[in-house]
């Protein structure tokens, strides 16, 4: 059955990618209007997103609610408005809904707080939660034979959280393979670039360690993220790692790969002087 | 303790919805359990956060989970777990903490909970449930999980297998131990013992028998009862196997301040505990001057 996304896209004769530059796009206005300090992380998660809901619906009012959908779990929460943007494309947000984004009032804050009918299954935003939480949450929908769908949205810094090494290791303990985290290896975390700080040798090799079927992708690669998320399992009983290369601030080149950019707020100019490469097609 | 905790657990695992997740703790008791439930009694390893981010997951696929772990490492290391995942996301939660107090004496500071309530006190009417007998385990527990509540069972260790001359458990209320005359001694979970020696020791020395409450759910905290037999003593003294701060005294002090008349109030508890200590248990009450003479000493000075 076609998700809401492949709906969407089919009815505007649009690509992913199109998709993608225009979710970029209002990434960056809604950042500027708003005053979200993050919009480069929000940038390297865009085609992640959409291969995820390309797969399987989030949450939607009308469907069945407690069998078949994705729940993502964004434990990277300071990405969130990749996810609200994306939402509001898919009708879940309504446009008037994701202008408030950042105000006070509004459920659309920084960081996401879990609230169904907009589609934020976990309140996420202090690091190293998210995989333990989605853990359990796989482990129940296992154990009452759902057939939902638990995706986490991890940050390459994050894996500097000890809890997630924890939780590496129970959901490999427990088999879950309802389980499927995408790593958003974009290299960059707060003060500088994660290989100066606390890297990791082969951060597959670490996954696979710990117990976990490790695929590596191009993260800016809607088909192969979906192809990755949706193969056949190669090593049977093991939850899915797939480690998506990214670049952080993807598609506004003065951010790409920039750490500077982690917090820093985007002035009008910026977006004068430097018009998304991507967002501009549309 | 621990035993009366287990079969209360086996009961509720009759009921699918139910998990148990251990941090690794308790005692070989656990295995028949798992091996009859594997699916859902686990011992998730030593992994407090995880230990309590996954069940705050169970809850939101609709399970009841109980996170179970030695108290002063559940509570502290899995607080902005608790904080986060459970609190925040109103996702129902039941942890369950042994050797709180000083139920692991001779396990030395690091594995005594003594700032567990304080912590949770924080989440505003997070429920705290202090049993000082076996009796009060089921029940705890089954109002928690009946009524699918977060809350927090402060539980002690094997040695506290007592069945107490007064078991009753009613979510939010005191129990009257013993009614008195012009001194009171409100205490909870394991400083039950102490009142009712210090209490012998009034009678005998001053010829006073002093009120006792106990407050198996010290949050929400039965503030009419508390603020009835206020009324009726000159003197409480408050009992806890806990800092000062935050802890039971604290709750008494809060309830008491928009009373006027206000009896004397003196909290004795386990202040000063992070400088190294053990040993057995009535040494520790020795070490934090909490012994019936000490207490005896303090109702001395009300008559």
């Amino acid at each position: 059955m076609e998700t809401r996304l492949q709906s969407i896209l089919s009815d505007r004769g649009c690509s992913a990618a199109d998709l993608a530059g225009r979710v970029r796009k209002r990434i960056l206005d809604l950042s500027l209007t708003a005053g979200n300090g993050h919009a480069s992380s929000c940038l390297s998660i865009v085609e992640t997103l959409i291969a995820l809901y390309s797969i399987a619906d989030p949450y939607l009012p009308e469907a069945n609610k407690d069998d078949g959908r994705l729940r993502l779990i964004l434990s990277k929460g300071h990405s969130a408005l990749s996810q609200y943007v994306l939402f509001s494309e898919l009708g879940i947000i309504s446009d008037e809904e994701l202008r408030a984004y950042n105000s006070y009032g509004s459920p659309l804050s920084i960081h996401p707080q879990r609230n169904l009918p907009q589609g934020i299954e976990a309140t996420t935003g202090a690091l190293g939660h998210g995989l333990a939480f989605a853990a359990g949450l796989a482990l129940g929908l296992k154990e009452k034979r759902k057939n939902d769908r638990v995706a986490v949205i991890l940050g390459d810094g994050e894996c500097q959280e000890g809890s997630i090494w924890e939780a590496a290791l129970v959901a490999a303990k427990r088999k879950l393979t309802n389980l499927t985290v995408i790593l958003d290896l974009n290299g960059i975390q707060s003060l500088g670039y994660t290989k100066d700080i606390a890297p990791f040798d082969d951060i597959g090799a670490v996954w696979h360690g710990f117990g976990w079927e490790v695929q590596t992708v191009d993260g800016h690669n809607v088909d192969a993220l979906k192809a990755a998320i949706i193969a056949p399992s190669t090593e049977e009983q093991r939850p899915r790692i797939i480690i998506a290369h990214t670049i952080k601030g993807k598609g506004f080149p003065m951010m790409e790969g920039r750490p500077e950019w982690h917090f820093r707020l985007l002035q009008p100019s910026d977006l004068n002087s430097t018009p998304s490469k991507e967002g501009s097609e549309l | 303790m621990f035993s009366a905790f287990l079969s209360a657990v086996e009961k509720r695992l009759a009921d699918p919805n139910v998990f148990f997740l251990n941090g690794d703790c308790g005692t070989r008791d656990l295995l028949p359990l798992q091996e009859k439930y594997p699916d859902r009694c686990l011992n998730i390893g030593i992994a407090e956060n995880t230990l309590v981010s996954a069940s705050a997951g169970l809850a939101a696929a609709g399970m009841q989970p109980i996170a179970f772990s030695i108290a002063a490492f559940l509570i502290a290391k899995g607080f902005e777990q608790i904080r986060n995942d459970a609190v925040m996301q109103n996702l129902p939660v039941v942890l369950a903490g042994s050797g709180a107090g000083l139920a692991f004496p001779t396990m030395g500071p690091t594995h005594f909970a003594l700032e567990d309530i304080l912590l949770l006190r924080a989440f505003d009417q997070f429920p705290i449930i202090v049993p000082s007998c076996t009796k009060q385990i089921e029940p705890a527990l089954d109002y928690l999980l009946d009524n699918k509540k977060s809350g927090y069972i402060r539980l002690g260790w094997k040695s506290e297998q007592v069945e107490r001359i007064n078991p009753n458990f009613a979510y939010g209320k005191g129990n009257i131990i013993q009614e008195g005359e012009r001194t009171a001694l409100y205490c909870s979970g394991p400083t039950l013992e102490l009142a009712l020696q210090a209490s012998l020791l009034s009678e005998q020395e001053l010829g006073v028998r002093p009120w006792i409450l106990e407050f198996p759910t010290v949050v929400p905290f039965d503030h009419d009862l508390c603020l009835k037999v206020a009324g009726q003593v000159d003197k409480i003294i408050t009992l806890e196997e806990h800092c000062t701060n935050g802890g039971l005294g604290e709750i008494v002090c809060s309830s008491l301040s928009n009373k006027k008349d206000c009896p004397n109030l003196e909290r004795m508890g386990t202040d000063h505990h992070l400088a190294y200590a053990h040993g057995t248990r009535p040494q520790l009450y020795e070490h934090f001057h909490m012994t019936p003479i000490h207490v005896l000493e303090c109702l001395r000075s009300a008559s």
